[in-house]
């Protein structure tokens, strides 16, 4: 059976052509031009985590940008009624810099909880997938401590583990190695991989240079944030 | 060395050109689209919730966790009150009816004051005090903390699992324990009166009377009031924590309107409830 959550080849998941946002109150503008479509990867270099979240919040349709219109699949966030973009943002993984925890629940509560909202799978079915990722990022298993009683390297692959369960259509990764040895390089490459192959698309926020200029990482655009604008080093090949 | 800098309180022009009246009405204006507002986000809340086909898995654990928190936590506190309030209360009121030769009224008078106004508004004001509070002090972290936003980025509604089961849950629970409260404060009163001799009525003839001086209305008052102030009671709370400016000090700021607004809540629906049934 075709898998009805991947858009058909060459609609884009995501535009924002010539958006213009503030990352904070009274700062000044940022101009965002990207279209990510089915499987791609998407770098970027922003050495400022407000400046990745604020980006992230307007394509994601949680914030107006100031000018220009994101859209969702053909449709920007405004026509699509309230409960509708909450079910399409099903579709969507994030990693936050921060806020990423509910610190009342324990970990694993969190990383369950966005499949336990969206699907009918038998908890136990979501434990184990659970199970698998956290042992493929390097963690001994699911985390049942609070977030707060956590090491930080540790939530930052639960981060990921949660980023990666189901089958998002749309991850973003907000600096996810931000905390994190370099141990967690290898699995989140090969996780973004997975996620490509099935045609869902990334976008990786990172203020690492040595990511952004990584050869072994196979993005389709790579940018930065120049100025007030984020400006596309090169095209993919 | 520096010199303190000290600024003269800032008058808009705009001020000063409203004048007292002005400001006044600028005041009742915005008062009254906050109630609006308050009042349409609260029967989103309820519409949403009062589908069954709409509480996913993940709000029905959260109703389950709410209704341990702000119910079964609370009944210590509610059992207490009641048996000071049967022992306090229902026992005076037996013994001085006793006194006039009234003992037939006892039923009429604990339903008039004990069922239909008393037992409600206790078991709410323990709950506000108990639980109030702690909700605002929650989901205020959860705004200030950007938790709501990454709930919000994964498609996850927080009024699915903020808000839906916690204003339901506290709904429940106020009626539940609003039933244990009278309980207690009955039975206790009437075994505080009848142990040291102050009543001569029999176990049977008091119930009885406390049921005869029941009617449908009673009924349906015992059902409905506790159920709405609990709705409104958890809303206003986490209305206000999901408004809350980014500083610790704005939650500090919310806690003491958070208590007053519920409290006025708590009598407004009272009257209101009390003067249709």
């Amino acid at each position: 059976m075709p898998d009805t959550s991947i858009p058909p080849s060459g609609t884009q998941i995501i535009e924002a052509r010539r958006v213009r946002l503030a990352p904070r109150d009274g700062a000044a503008m940022l101009e965002v031009d990207l279209q990510v479509l089915p499987g791609q990867l998407h770098l970027i270099y922003s050495d400022d985590p407000d400046n990745s979240s604020a980006i992230s919040d307007v394509l994601l349709g949680l914030c107006d940008a100031a000018q220009g219109e994101v859209r969702w699949q053909g449709r920007t966030w405004a026509e699509i009624p309230p409960r509708s973009a909450y079910r399409l943002r099903g579709n969507v993984s994030r990693v936050t810099s921060r806020g990423n925890w509910m610190d009342t629940r324990s970990v694993m509560e969190n990383i369950l909880l966005p499949l336990r909202h969206h699907t009918v799978l038998p908890d136990d079915i979501l434990r184990e997938m659970a199970c698998d990722f956290a042992q493929r990022f390097g963690l001994p298993g699911l985390p049942m401590l609070l977030p707060g009683q956590c090491p930080e390297p540790d939530l930052q692959r639960a981060a990921c583990v949660r980023a990666f369960m189901g089958r998002p259509q749309l991850v973003i990764l907000e600096h996810p190695l931000e905390f994190a040895d370099a141990g967690l390089l290898p699995p989140l490459v090969d996780a973004i991989q997975q996620v490509r192959r099935r045609k869902g698309s990334v976008i990786w926020f990172t203020r690492r240079r040595a990511i952004l200029e990584e050869p072994g990482i196979h993005a389709d655009h790579r940018y930065r944030i120049a100025g007030r604008q984020l400006l596309e080093l090169e095209a993919a090949a | 060395m520096k010199k303190l800098q000290v600024s003269a309180p800032t008058v808009s022009a705009r001020d000063v050109e409203l004048g007292l009246l002005g400001r006044l009405g600028d005041r009742i204006i915005a008062v009254g689209r906050g109630i609006l507002q308050f009042v349409g986000d609260l029967s989103v809340t309820l519409a949403r919730g009062l589908v069954p086909g709409n509480w996913r898995r993940t709000m029905r654990a959260e109703f389950i966790r709410a209704l341990y928190r702000v119910g079964f936590n609370a009944i210590p506190a509610v059992a207490i009150s009641a048996l000071l309030v049967g022992i306090g209360f229902v026992l005076q009121i037996i013994y001085w009816l006793g006194v006039i030769g009234q003992e037939g009224s006892v039923g009429d008078f604990l339903v008039l004051i004990l069922a239909r106004e008393m037992a409600p508004v206790v078991t709410t004001l323990i709950l506000i005090g108990r639980s109030g509070t702690v909700i605002l002090d929650e989901v205020a972290h959860l705004k200030i903390d950007g938790q709501i936003r990454i709930l919000e980025s994964h498609g996850v509604d927080p009024t699915d699992v903020i808000a839906v089961p916690r204003v339901f849950a506290t709904a429940v629970a106020v009626f539940a324990l609003n039933m244990l409260f009278l309980h207690l404060a009955l039975w206790s009163g009437y075994l505080g009166a009848a142990l040291t001799g102050l009543t001569a009525i029999s176990l049977l003839e008091f119930v009885e009377n406390v049921l005869h001086g029941m009617t449908l209305k009673d009924h349906l008052l015992l059902l409905i009031k506790p159920l709405v102030m609990g709705l409104v009671i958890a809303y206003i709370p986490i209305w206000l924590g999901l408004r809350v400016e980014a500083s610790a000090l704005a939650v500090r700021q919310a806690m003491p309107r958070q208590f007053v607004y519920s409290l006025l809540a708590t009598f407004l629906i009272g009257t209101m409830i009390s003067a249709v049934l």
